[in-house]
C-alpha cells in the first residue's frame, strides 16, 4: 500500500494484493462518518478487505500513540500495533458487535503492552533522563524559531512528563493515558481495565492528583 | 448546584477542564465557580497541569507500517488449515503442559532420589558374573532362562536316545 495517508492515489499496484486499489477509492473522510466502527467490522467479517483498510486507516495512529506512551519505544509500539490490527483480522469471522469497537481494540492494546511490560523485555521506568528513548523521535527544529536552549528545554520537559507518568501505579497510569490522551470516556476506559466507572473516576482523580505534586515544578 | 468536591464528583470539574461536559452542565459548573474558592483552585491547577501533559509529544508512525502489516496479513492467509490449527493448539496447552511436565519431572526425581543408595531396584538382584563384577539382573528373566536350557537339555537328551523319534 503506497503511503500511509489516507486519500494517496494508488496506481499501478498489483490486482492480488487485496488491499491495493482499496480503500484510497474511497476516502476516510467520507466513509468513516457515515458508518460506524462496528458497522465496518461487520462488513470486513462479511469479506469486506475494503472496510477493513478503513478502520486501520482511523485507528493506526491512535493505537501506536497509544501503545507507544506505555511502552516508550516506536518499533515496539508498532509491532504491538500491528499485532493488534493483525488479531483484528484473525478473529474478524467471530466478531460481534457486543462491546464499542474502540473499547474492543484498546483492550486488546493494553493486554498486549501490559503483557509485553510483564515479560521483563522493558520497563516503563527504565530509560535514563539523559538518553533518548529507543525509536524516539528525532525531532528536528522544524520551527526555525526554536533555539536550540527552547529546544533543549522542551526535549527535558518530555522526559519530565514521561517520568512522571511512568511513575503512577499501572492502572493510574493507564486510566490517565487513555483519559487525557486518547480520549476516551469514563464507561469506556472501564471497559478496557475491566473495572467500573467509580474505580476509573477514583484511579484518574488519585493520578492528576499525584500528577500536579511531581510536576508542579513545571506548572507556571 | 452543589459542591463537586464535597460531594464527590470530583469528575465534573475534571471533564470542565477537558472540555467534555454539556453546556448546560458547563454553565452550571462556572456558576459555581464564581462561588467556590476550593473548586476554583483545583480547577486552575488541573487547567495547568492539562497544559504541561499536552506537551508529550508521540513518536510518529513509521511510513512502512502499513506495508508491514499488509506483508504479515498475507503470510497469514498463506498459512494452511493445520498451521492455523497447530498456533491455537500451542496457545492452549504450551502453559498447561510446560506445568505439567515441570511436575511429571519433579515427582519422578522424588522417586528416583527417595531410594536408599544400594538399594536394588524391585525384580532386580545383583549377581555375581565370571569376571568377578556384579551385574543387575532381572531375576524373573533368569530364572527363565534356565528353565529354558533345562528343556534345551532334556530335548537334546531324547534326541541322543531316539534319533529316529525327531
Amino acid at each position: 500500500m503506497a503511503g500511509a495517508a489516507a486519500g494517496t492515489p494508488n496506481s499501478g499496484v498489483s490486482q492480488n494484493n487485496f488491499f491495493f486499489g482499496l480503500v484510497f477509492n474511497k476516502s476516510v473522510e467520507a466513509v468513516a462518518g457515515l458508518e460506524t466502527d462496528a458497522q465496518l467490522m461487520l462488513q470486513v467479517k462479511a469479506g469486506d478487505d475494503e472496510s477493513f483498510a478503513l478502520l486501520l486507516g482511523k485507528y493506526r495512529v491512535p493505537i501506536v500513540h497509544y501503545l507507544y506512551r506505555i511502552v516508550h519505544d516506536r518499533a515496539v509500539a508498532e509491532e504491538l500495533a500491528q499485532e493488534v490490527f493483525l488479531r483484528l483480522y484473525k478473529a474478524r469471522a467471530r466478531y460481534r458487535p457486543t462491546a464499542k469497537f474502540t473499547t474492543w481494540i484498546y483492550r486488546i492494546a493494553t493486554n498486549l503492552a501490559l503483557n509485553y511490560l510483564r515479560d521483563g523485555k522493558v520497563t516503563a521506568n527504565s530509560e535514563s533522563i539523559d538518553e533518548d528513548c529507543e525509536g524516539s523521535p528525532k525531532r528536528e527544529l522544524v520551527d526555525q524559531r526554536q533555539t536550540p536552549e527552547e529546544y533543549l528545554l522542551s526535549k527535558a520537559l518530555q522526559v519530565e512528563i514521561r517520568k512522571a507518568i511512568a511513575a503512577l501505579p499501572e492502572r493510574q497510569r493507564l486510566a490517565v493515558i487513555l483519559h487525557k490522551y486518547q480520549g476516551l470516556d469514563y464507561a469506556q476506559i472501564a471497559t478496557v481495565l475491566d473495572c467500573s466507572e467509580s474505580a476509573v473516576k477514583s484511579l484518574l482523580f488519585r493520578a492528576y492528583e499525584k500528577l500536579r505534586q511531581d510536576l508542579a515544578h513545571l506548572v507556571k | 448546584m452543589r459542591c463537586p468536591l464535597q460531594t464527590g464528583h470530583e469528575e465534573l470539574l475534571l471533564d470542565y477542564v477537558a472540555q467534555r461536559r454539556n453546556e448546560l452542565l458547563s454553565n452550571q459548573l462556572q456558576l459555581h465557580l464564581e462561588q467556590c474558592a476550593e473548586c476554583r483552585h483545583f480547577v486552575e491547577e488541573q487547567a495547568k497541569l492539562w497544559t504541561v501533559l499536552e506537551q508529550w509529544e508521540p513518536a510518529e508512525v513509521s511510513p512502512e507500517f502499513d506495508k508491514r502489516l499488509i506483508a504479515r496479513i498475507e503470510a497469514e492467509k498463506n498459512k494452511t488449515i493445520w498451521q492455523r490449527w497447530f498456533e491455537q493448539l500451542k496457545l492452549v496447552l504450551v502453559k498447561p503442559a510446560l506445568a505439567a511436565g515441570v511436575a511429571i519431572a519433579l515427582l519422578l526425581g522424588v522417586v528416583y532420589f527417595s531410594r536408599t543408595p544400594g538399594e536394588p531396584v524391585a525384580g532386580r538382584q545383583e549377581v555375581a558374573v565370571k569376571n568377578g563384577s556384579t551385574e543387575n539382573v532381572d531375576v524373573e528373566q533368569l530364572e527363565q532362562f534356565l528353565r529354558d536350557v533345562e528343556m534345551l537339555k532334556e530335548l537334546n537328551e531324547l534326541a541322543k536316545v531316539e534319533p529316529t523319534a525327531l
